[in-house]
């Protein structure tokens, strides 16, 4: 191991650890997602209310994607795309955090509530 | 490419002119089609969306070492080709093409440059990070959102511990290979 591989070692995990922080902190805490919102083939297509349970299907030209809330998140229930990759994505409820197929080009966008509060004071 | 002084008769072997180079990169590409294909097996798709092992690019590292820009390109090229045929779909085969292509170039730009400076590790890490960045370009443009960067800082993270195994596994085998 030369020296040059160390400086890009320790670089890359210091900025990627890093901006993982940041992005954790600034992007995805903070409030709650509300709504979800469903962009197919890059145009809006819906948004959901994440308070109420229910199942959405989402079907394209490119394939079939099937969302489900629950519990004020929202996941990729089914979808009929060869990765999977939305489905194991798993369940999301943070502002700023998203599902994407990209196959089927579906993005789940999760939006905090526009009158979200950060800190309550009592 | 010829690196350091004790590569060089394994590399004037691997290049030797005919069948035997032809062979050698077509086993090359069934090697890294198998990991490839192995690779899909394990899913580590629990906490971000589109993780892999990356272990196919023990070959391409090597190929890089052992022959000549215009071969390992070939050879990157089908393996997009051929693994989106097998196992992966059209628009899979765009988005691992920007990257491999992308951590190729880099990968090689970085051993011709340096040579003896930078061992197969850094290589393998720069590669693996050029590779996401790559991938997460073409999607942030199919989607037509940048916010798909967001997974880059995890991804970036994981893919570069991905390099360091496959650099280290690179460094072994081209040392055990240097002595046939």
């Amino acid at each position: 191991m030369r020296k040059l591989d160390a400086i890009i070692l320790v670089t890359v995990f210091a900025v990627s650890a890093v901006a993982f922080l940041i992005v954790n902190h600034y992007g995805g805490g903070g409030n709650a997602g509300r709504y979800a919102e469903i962009y197919v083939e890059n145009k809006p297509a819906g948004t959901i209310d994440l308070r109420e349970d229910r199942l959405v299907e989402v079907e394209n030209a490119d394939g079939y994607n099937l969302l489900e809330v629950k519990d004020g998140s929202i996941r990729m229930l089914e979808a009929d795309c060869l990765s999977q990759t939305c489905v194991n994505t798993g369940a999301k409820s943070e502002g700023g955090s998203m599902i994407v197929c990209l196959p089927n080009r579906v993005v789940v966008k999760i939006v905090g509530a526009p009158e979200g509060v950060d800190i309550v004071a009592n | 490419m010829q690196t350091d002084k004790t590569l060089i008769p394994l590399v004037q072997k691997a290049q030797s002119p005919g069948a035997g180079k032809l062979a050698l990169l077509g086993i090359f590409l069934a090697l890294i089609l198998a990991i490839g294909l192995f690779e899909r097996m394990v899913p580590l798709d629990f906490a971000i969306p589109g993780v892999r092992l990356g272990l196919s690019n023990v070959i391409i590292l090597l190929s890089i070492y052992l022959f000549r820009f215009r071969d390992t390109l070939i050879l990157v090229t089908l393996k997009c080709a051929l693994l989106a045929a097998l196992a992966g779909g059209a628009p899979s085969f765009l988005y691992s093409l920007c990257g491999s292509l992308l951590s190729f170039f880099v990968m090689w730009l970085l051993i011709a440059g340096l040579k003896e400076r930078i061992s197969p590790i850094g290589a393998s890490v720069a590669g693996a990070v050029c590779h996401i960045a790559g991938q997460l370009l073409v999607a942030a443009l199919a989607i037509e959102n940048i916010r798909i960067f967001l997974f880059m800082p995890l991804l970036v993270f994981m893919g570069a511990a991905s390099g360091v195994l496959v650099g280290i596994l690179v460094k072994l085998s081209l040392k055990t290979l240097a002595r046939l």
